[in-house]
């Protein structure tokens, strides 16, 4: 191989690396203000509902729910952070007797996807809570009991490692 | 050839016209050759060079003149035939070369700048599960179940109850949650 084949590869191996550099170290800061930012709303949002700001500690959160998290989050951690804002969301507006409300929100977290996790079974019972209030009771039914399912697998997964102690 | 000298000076010496014709014309050959940087192809002007050089010296006869003439003009045409092929072999092989060096050139580039773009887009494109999301307390499934439990329609004030409790177990469970994102994501 000449050497200026050597110097050409060389540099171009130089040129990928550091736009890959550039792209990673974007993604990280966008993925860091991300997370700045669900933990000031969440901040806002306890000290809002302190006082009795039930709205408040709702506007607070709303932007969160409704904005994808950035490339660099991984999917399992952007799932459930959004997930958590929706479930506070549809408690929030089931407090305030806006069960047409709550039911969007728990449906808007559950769309993002399920699993068998704390995060799906809050949000199934939110939803079967608003359904319920709604006189929706089959469908309340169907999510209070795919949320008891999900509940009795993480209960018998803490118990399991209770256990040995 | 050397018999044919010593016969050939009986024989009446070239003029000094033809003479001087045949030098100038194996110097041209000569001349050519040299231009072109084929040493190969100055060896039949040489020889023919060489060959008058003797016939002058040892005064050939009019019929070793002309045999000397006709074998220079035997090799004249085959001097500018191998000169001709051996200057486009060179071209041709010179020309490969440079394009076999080039297609390499671009062929590692390419390869280079492809095997960044697949390692960028497998890292991209691989979901991060570095941290993993925290075990369920038993206080949240625990609220889990009381708000399953109990139907709240009758009651809108239980159904606030039932909330408040899931809401408050789940509070150390967010802390826990967020203070590992700020870990995973932070700067």
């Amino acid at each position: 191989m000449s050497r200026s084949l050597r110097l050409a590869a060389v540099a171009s191996l130089l040129l990928v690396a550091a736009a890959c550099e550039e792209h990673d170290s974007s993604s990280e800061e966008s993925a860091s203000a991300w997370v700045r930012a669900l933990r000031t709303a969440h901040r806002r949002a306890d000290a809002a509902e302190q006082r009795g700001d039930l709205a408040g500690a709702t506007a607070a959160l709303a932007p969160l729910a409704r904005e994808p998290a950035p490339e660099g989050v991984a999917e399992n951690h952007a799932r459930a952070a959004r997930q958590d804002v929706y479930f506070r969301l549809a408690t929030l507006a089931a407090a305030q007797g806006d069960h047409p409300a709550a039911q969007v929100a728990a449906s808007a977290g559950l769309a993002l996807g399920q699993g068998d996790d704390v995060l799906t079974a809050n949000l199934l019972i939110a939803r079967g809570e608003a359904h319920e209030a709604l006189g929706q009771r089959d469908e309340a039914s169907t999510d209070y009991l795919a949320a008891l399912r999900i509940n009795e697998v993480l209960l018998g997964a803490v118990l399991a490692e209770e256990e040995p102690q | 050839m050397t018999d044919e000298h010593v016969g050939a000076r009986e024989d009446d010496p070239p003029s000094e016209e033809e003479l001087a014709h045949a030098t100038a014309l194996a110097r041209a050959l000569e001349r050519e050759t040299l231009r072109e940087m084929h040493v190969d192809a100055l060896l039949p002007a040489l020889e023919a060079r060489h060959l008058l050089n003797l016939a002058k010296a040892s005064e050939p006869s009019e019929a070793r003149l002309a045999e000397l003439y006709r074998e220079l003009e035997v090799l004249l045409p085959r001097t500018s035939e191998v000169s001709a092929k051996a200057a486009a072999s060179t071209i041709e092989r010179d020309g490969w070369r440079g394009i076999r060096k080039w297609l390499l050139v671009a062929t590692s580039v390419g390869l280079a700048a492809a095997s960044g773009l697949w390692l960028g887009s497998q890292d991209a494109a691989t979901p991060r599960t570095l941290a993993e999301l925290p075990a369920p307390t038993l206080a949240i499934l625990e609220a889990q179940q009381v708000a399953m439990q109990q139907p709240n329609a009758a009651n809108p004030a239980d159904a606030n109850a039932n909330g408040q409790s899931l809401t408050a177990a789940m509070r150390p469970y967010r802390a826990e949650f967020l203070t590992r994102l700020a870990t995973e994501y932070g700067p």
